[in-house]
């Protein structure tokens, strides 16, 4: 599954939900993202080399768990 | 003010809501768990029916998509829907626990870019074992979506005094 696919399946979902949905945006508390995170997704939403270099970071840090042995202490 | 229609419909949330589904579906993969189509579309379409509800019951106002909700709610939806297939077909698959693992693994290396270091190396097998125990119904020793996410949140919310 590619990102286009999941795109079309964000939009159909958030159209979905508000498409129409004219209630107040409003709230005491305010919803968002922590800047740095947000900035990350934006930029790799952009094609950004360093957010892709980033998720590469990532994605090898991960490659090192051992999923096996941590389900063998967790799951009794 | 704002209606939610015009702050939720702009190509930034799309994107960003895409961008973060799109990494946790590569992060899968990379440990061999090929996440169904079908189940990306459900938890899609879950997870934004939720995020309004959510919005309304707490009250709060959408200024931009929340990382931490979107993820969490992703990792207990769908580890949720991969062991009630095991479950009602009666396979042994333990690759719904290996998901919870990479991705809780995955929301702490976040936290950090963010700034936030778990100082108590343990705790993040703790929290993995408690979502576990939810979705296998053992709710007094669980932890679930909103849980899961509240915990990230409030770890970014948190100066030292």
């Amino acid at each position: 599954m590619d990102k286009n696919a999941i795109k079309s399946l964000v939009d159909e979902a958030l159209n979905k939900v508000y498409s129409g949905n004219m209630r107040e945006n409003k709230g005491s508390i305010e919803n968002h993202s922590t800047k740095n995170s947000l900035q990350y997704f934006k930029d790799l939403a952009g094609g950004n080399t360093s957010a892709l270099n980033e998720r590469e970071s990532i994605i090898n840090e991960l490659k090192n768990i051992d999923t096996q042995k941590i389900i063998k202490d967790i799951d009794e | 003010m704002s209606n939610i229609n015009s702050a939720m419909l702009q190509n930034e949330t799309s994107d960003i809501i895409t961008e973060i589904i799109n990494e946790l579906y590569i992060i899968a993969k990379f440990h061999n768990i090929n996440i169904p189509q079908d189940y990306i579309k459900e938890s899609i379409e879950e997870i934004v029916v939720f995020y309004e509800k959510y919005l309304i019951c707490f009250e709060s106002r959408f200024c931009n998509i929340d990382f931490y909700k979107i993820a969490c709610w992703f990792c207990v939806i769908m580890a949720t829907k991969m062991y009630n297939f095991y479950k009602s077909k009666n396979l042994e698959n333990k690759n719904w626990i290996a998901l919870i693992i990479i991705y809780i693994k995955y929301l702490f290396i976040r936290l950090r870019k963010d700034g936030y270091i778990l100082k108590e190396k343990n705790y993040d097998i703790k929290i993995m074992k408690m979502v576990v125990l939810e979705i296998k119904g053992k709710n007094d020793f669980g932890i679930g979506k909103n849980g899961l996410y509240m915990l990230f949140k409030i770890a970014t919310l948190i100066d030292k005094s």
